[in-house]
């Protein structure tokens, strides 16, 4: 192994190690902002979360998303054994899902093969929590670890199969000729998008918090119990964000890095300061609880196009999601009558979807050069490749019509077989006691 | 921070030169190993820099090393002997025309010409046609479509002959295969060696290893001590970005609940607020004129100081290159350097949160927030870190190495605490903080735990702050530097908690956090140039020093500073700034802002350099003070600087946010219909 790639492998691990921080931050931005009867359950979900996924990515998960891909040059040499199960229409490959590497047991020592299985599980861990957070102070804790199982063993390898594992939506380029095919840098369809879309799925069988939207018709507000915790939630989780985003160039050889974590930056700046009006404006006072998800919002919008943009596009990215943010959760609460505890669809759905398109429309023609097998940079529209934002876009609609019928018939599924929602009484009382049997601030 | 640091990726240069963009592999490894690089002359024409600038990015984006200190030679007959003198594959000469007719906008054309190195010849000719804004982009887009052959068709000169093996010479008889005549043959071109069994082996064990790192090069293009250096700049980036979360812990763990949201609220926002100011304006006042980044491959993008002459010698100002990263300062380089400074300049906008706390109104923090971000904090940090005027008083005027903060105890501490003394005095006390006599009263912290946890995650980000400082991972002294980090914040907080036993007979506990912090902002600024002794003594000084000056500004002064602001981050940052004066040992910094030698305190026999830091704290407290104090006056006409005392017994949380910190579980509070 070359010195590049062990430099490559060390960063890729820090990266990874930051991501798998990241559970701390969501598991204190929830925790925070919901209400303190409820604080075990939601620190406990968000804290499980992590050994049920980690075990269901590596014995299912792992191969169905990376079973086939080749090998990533820079950390090391291609691998023997891959295995894409693809349909072929008209002459072309269209790959499905990976199936080679299963519980990792045809690679026990490849370190690229290892570290891209640490790089990839802390994505989905991340993906995966995504939906507590909006299912949060009602649902069952026995159904939540089946949805951690069934996501971390199939429906997020799935998806991240056909964008990162060599899948169709990466070959649209070549089949179809759309730009670069569906290129998301970092995840904002792959992880956040498509944790956005179970959460809306999830919310739509759970139903509303029973104090939430009352018979007058009026909102009840229902704060959360301990406000530093979130904010202190957020800032870890815009310094996880580093390793998510600069981590996913897979080299720290390749100086795209540096505009990465700037992109980065700029753009959960621009989120949270464009909340922090957006709020002030509308509702007169600058709401600090939404003001951390505007920040959330510009990182997750853009999680997908970090690589692909400059500076001045970075802002502007962060601009309108700190806009979207407030204005659809307003939406979703009011017009739809969503109860989202933490506001995790608007941050993660909707920026989601915002990321991967604003990458058709920015992206600079800087860098990607052979992205996904095509020749050339990868381009918006606004610099000349009108089909890339044809590709993001069939990837944000492969998305909805993936995730959402997939989640919605599980948690129905759930719902017949066993049960996705606590009873009225021990949601009254709070899920700490009669859920997990413990409080989390006895009195004395 | 090092704006004149030894030239050290010497030895790990470029390897890859002419022949990375090669399509042929092979023939792209015989050019690399020669290390040939590509002359890039000032161009002909007005307006030329920005399309030259262009050029050279676009050639090293591609792996091409670019030599760009060469004037424009006009005959190609000498381009052979140049060639070989300076080492290099091929001249790129341009010279750009700009035509206006009538009121029709200018329209400037470049005309590119590759010339051989080895023979003088021509290989290739472009031209380009463009809008003046544009044509940088124009030129991007075509460059190496219609140069690349040119570039991969350039000979490199005769290779110099190698340094003799560091391996003992071998016994074998093996004559032919000394490397100046192995390399003059170019085994790696072909197979012809494959019959000669002892220089099969080793060509074929070169061949590999050069092969693995020319490919990787070439998909690179950038060289691994260079990767190294922006690997390390950002991961401890990341580490001081996240301070932000510590400071936020440590100002509402020992401030009151009732004020919980706000001081969040606070420390939350200056990121937000102070990322936008510093990438829109600050960054360029302060590094728009560093010149090359030594560290990250020489890139000098950042070259454009404003210079004020007096009496014959030059103060610089302020740069004036990079505002809002606009496309073309936007390089990797650049970006990574952005996002170190942009989070210390966060530290510094976040300290005087702590001394305004419970009182301040939110507005004007948040234009305060912008004034320091985007004007007061770059303006300084280009004096002492951006190549001014202040790093130039060696050069110029003979003090020791010019005013030296190697991490920021003023740049960052200092200029905050400042802020924080001008803007604490000027909101004047919390209502309850002295009584009708004017005798202070304690009022604790609603939250211990918080604070302690808060201090924590300080002392783990410090060693992103001191040791990034260095911007290289490739130089050893990171271990050094992150020890004596380490020791001081150590000696900082014991001597806080001896003195508060001694002294009162109880351990404070928010006096020990504060005294570990006032070790780290003390060893901040000479962490580089101490022995670990030194270190001790700094952090154990600062540790007490903090209690003094905490009483002395809370009896004295009468000045309500509820975190300890003012005396962690301002005492202790002219403490630190002093130390470096005093017990630099001349171990380290050669040729620091460029003067030769190393950096010596008053101690180890530069008095001189004592003299320097003084003068930078003086300048430190007198730039930043006045300013703070205009600015601060100035938004108190906007929109008033301090909450009304209603909103302030209340607690800001609701009267400001609309929000509580900890709220109940009632969940009665309807919003909407």
């Amino acid at each position: 192994m070359s010195l590049t790639q062990s430099v490559n492998l060390l960063w890729v691990l820090v990266g990874a190690f930051m991501v798998m921080f990241m559970q701390v931050g969501f598991a204190m931005v929830e925790t925070g902002l919901t209400r303190s009867k409820n604080a075990v359950n939601t620190m406990a979900m968000n804290f499980t979360v992590y050994p049920v996924g980690v075990l269901g990515f590596w014995l299912v998960g792992y191969g169905v998303m990376m079973g086939g891909v080749g090998g990533w040059p820079s950390l090391g040499a291609a691998f023997p054994g891959v295995h894409e199960v693809a349909i072929t229409l008209r002459g072309y490959s269209f790959g499905v899902f990976g199936a080679s590497r299963f519980a990792l047991i045809s690679a026990p020592h490849d370190a690229s093969n290892l570290a891209m299985f640490f790089f990839s599980v802390v994505f989905m861990v991340t993906s995966a929590t995504i939906p507590t957070g909006a299912l949060a102070e009602r649902w069952r804790f026995a159904a939540f670890l089946i949805y951690t199982a069934f996501v971390s063993m199939l429906l997020y390898p799935l998806y991240g199969n056909w964008v990162w594992g060599g899948g169709w939506l990466a070959g649209l380029g070549i089949t179809a000729g759309l730009g670069h095919g569906h290129v998301d840098f970092a995840g904002s369809s792959v992880v956040h998008m498509t944790g956005g879309v179970i959460a809306l799925a999830g919310v739509l069988v759970l139903g509303p918090r029973a104090d939430k939207f009352r018979r007058d018709g009026t909102v009840a507000a229902l704060p959360g119990h301990n406000l530093p915790m979130a904010i202190v939630g957020t800032l870890v989780l815009a310094f996880g964000w580093f390793g998510f985003n600069a981590g996913s160039t897979l080299s720290a050889a390749d100086p795209q890095i540096a505009t990465v974590a700037v992109n980065t930056l700029l753009s959960s700046s621009a989120g949270a300061f464009t909340t922090l009006l957006y709020v002030w404006h509308f509702e007169h006072k600058p709401n600090i609880g939404m003001v951390c998800n505007g920040l959330l919002g510009g990182l997750v919008a853009i999680t997908g196009p970090c690589a692909f943009i400059g500076p001045a596009a970075a802002v502007l990215i962060g601009v309108v999601a700190g806009g979207l943010v407030p204005w659809s959760a307003g939406v979703l609460e009011r017009r739809f009558r969503i109860d989202d505890p933490v506001g995790a669809i608007a941050v993660h759905g909707v920026c989601g979807v915002w990321g991967v398109l604003a990458l058709g429309l920015f992206a600079d023609g800087t860098y990607g050069a052979d992205w996904n097998g095509v020749a050339g940079n990868v381009r918006g529209i606004i610099f000349g490749d009108p089909r890339q934002l044809l590709a993001q876009t069939v990837g944000v609609v492969a998305n909805v019509a993936l995730v959402f019928p997939a989640a919605y018939f599980f948690f129905r599924l759930v719902n017949r077989v066993f049960g996705n929602r606590v009873s009225a009484e021990t949601e009254a009382a709070g899920l700490d006691g009669p859920e997990m049997g413990a409080e989390a601030y006895p009195p004395g | 921070m090092r704006t004149a640091m030894k030239a050290q990726s010497a030895g790990l240069a470029m390897l890859l030169a002419a022949g990375a963009l090669v399509a042929h592999p092979r023939a792209a490894e015989a050019k690399s190993s020669r290390n040939a690089a590509v002359s890039v002359s000032p161009f002909g024409g007005d307006n030329s820099e920005p399309v030259r600038r262009q050029v050279t990015r676009l050639m090293r984006g591609r792996g091409l090393s670019v030599e760009t200190s060469l004037p424009r030679v006009d005959d190609p007959t000498q381009y052979p002997s140049l060639a070989r003198e300076h080492h290099l594959a091929a001249f790129l000469t341009g010279d750009v025309e700009t035509r206006k007719r009538g009121r029709a906008p200018a329209r400037q054309t470049v005309t590119f010409v590759v010339w051989n190195g080895a023979t003088g010849a021509q290989l290739g000719r472009w031209s380009a046609t463009g809008a003046p804004r544009r044509l940088p982009s124009v030129v991007a887009r075509g460059f190496f479509k219609n140069l690349g052959r040119a570039f991969q068709a350039a000979d490199p000169p005769p290779s110099p002959p190698s340094p003799p093996s560091a391996s003992p010479p071998s016994p074998a008889p093996a004559p032919s295969s000394s490397s100046p005549a192995e390399k003059e043959a170019a085994p790696l071109a072909g197979s012809a060696n494959v019959n000669d069994p002892p220089h099969a082996a080793l060509s074929e064990r070169s061949l590999v290893e050069l092969t693995n790192q020319v490919s990787e090069n070439h998909k690179l293009g950038m060289s691994t001590q260079t990767a190294l250096n922006i690997v390390w700049t950002l991961l401890t980036g990341f580490l001081v970005m996240f301070m932000q979360a510590g400071f936020a812990m440590v100002e509402t763990g020992f401030t009151r609940a009732k004020n919980m949201a706000h001081t969040m609220g606070i420390n939350f926002l200056v990121y937000s607020i102070g990322g936008i100011g510093y990438w829109a304006v600050g960054f360029a006042l302060q590094m728009g004129g560093v010149g090359a980044l030594s560290t990250f491959g020489n890139d000098a993008t950042l070259s454009s100081e404003f210079v004020m002459t007096l009496f014959g010698k030059d103060f610089g100002l302020f740069g004036t290159r990079g505002f809002f990263l606009s496309p073309e300062v936007y390089t990797a380089p650049v970006a990574a350097l952005f996002l170190f400074q942009i989070v210390f300049m966060d530290t510094m906008a976040i300290i005087p949160t702590g001394a305004m706390a419970e009182r301040w109104r939110f507005s004007s923090f948040v234009l305060f927030t912008f004034v320091l971000a985007s004007f007061t904090y770059p303006i300084f940090g280009n004096w002492v870190w951006g190549g001014g005027w202040l790093s130039q008083l060696g050069h110029s005027f003979h003090l020791g190495h010019g005013h030296v903060d190697f991490a920021g105890s003023s740049v960052v501490h200092l200029a905050g605490g400042v802020a924080a003394l001008v803007g604490a005095k000027l909101l004047g006390p919390r209502i309850g903080k002295y009584d009708a006599t004017g005798n202070p009263r304690p009022i604790p912290g609603h939250n211990m735990a918080l604070g302690v946890l808060g201090t924590f995650i300080l002392a783990f980000g410090w060693f992103g702050f001191n040791a990034g400082s260095t911007l290289a991972g490739s130089d050893t002294h990171i271990a050094v530097i992150a020890v004596n980090t380490m020791l001081a914040s150590a000696s900082g907080a014991f001597a806080a908690y001896l003195y508060m036993k001694l002294r009162y007979g109880k351990p404070e506990l928010g006096m020990m956090c504060n005294g570990m912090l006032a070790g780290l902002v003390a060893i901040t600024a000479p962490c580089a140039f101490v022995t670990s002794p030194s270190a001790i003594f700094i952090g154990a000084v600062a540790g007490v020093l903090v209690i003094f000056s905490a009483m002395y500004i809370e009896n004295k002064l009468k000045i309500d500073d509820p975190a300890g602001a003012i005396s962690v981050h301002g005492t202790c940052g002219a403490w630190g700034i002093l130390s470096l004066g005093l017990l630099a040992d001349g171990r380290y910094g050669e040729g620091w802002n460029g003067v030769p030698g190393t950096v010596r305190g008053l101690f180890y026999g530069d008095p001189s350099q004592l003299v320097a830091s003084l003068i930078g704290i003086i300048v430190c407290v007198a730039w930043v003070g006045g300013v703070t104090y205009g600015a601060f006056k100035l938004i108190d006409r906007l929109v008033g600087n301090r909450s009304s005392p209603q909103d302030e017994m209340a607690g800001l949380d609701v009267p400001e946010f609309g929000i509580e910190g900890y709220a109940t579980d009632k969940g009665d509070v309807p919003t909407s219909g």
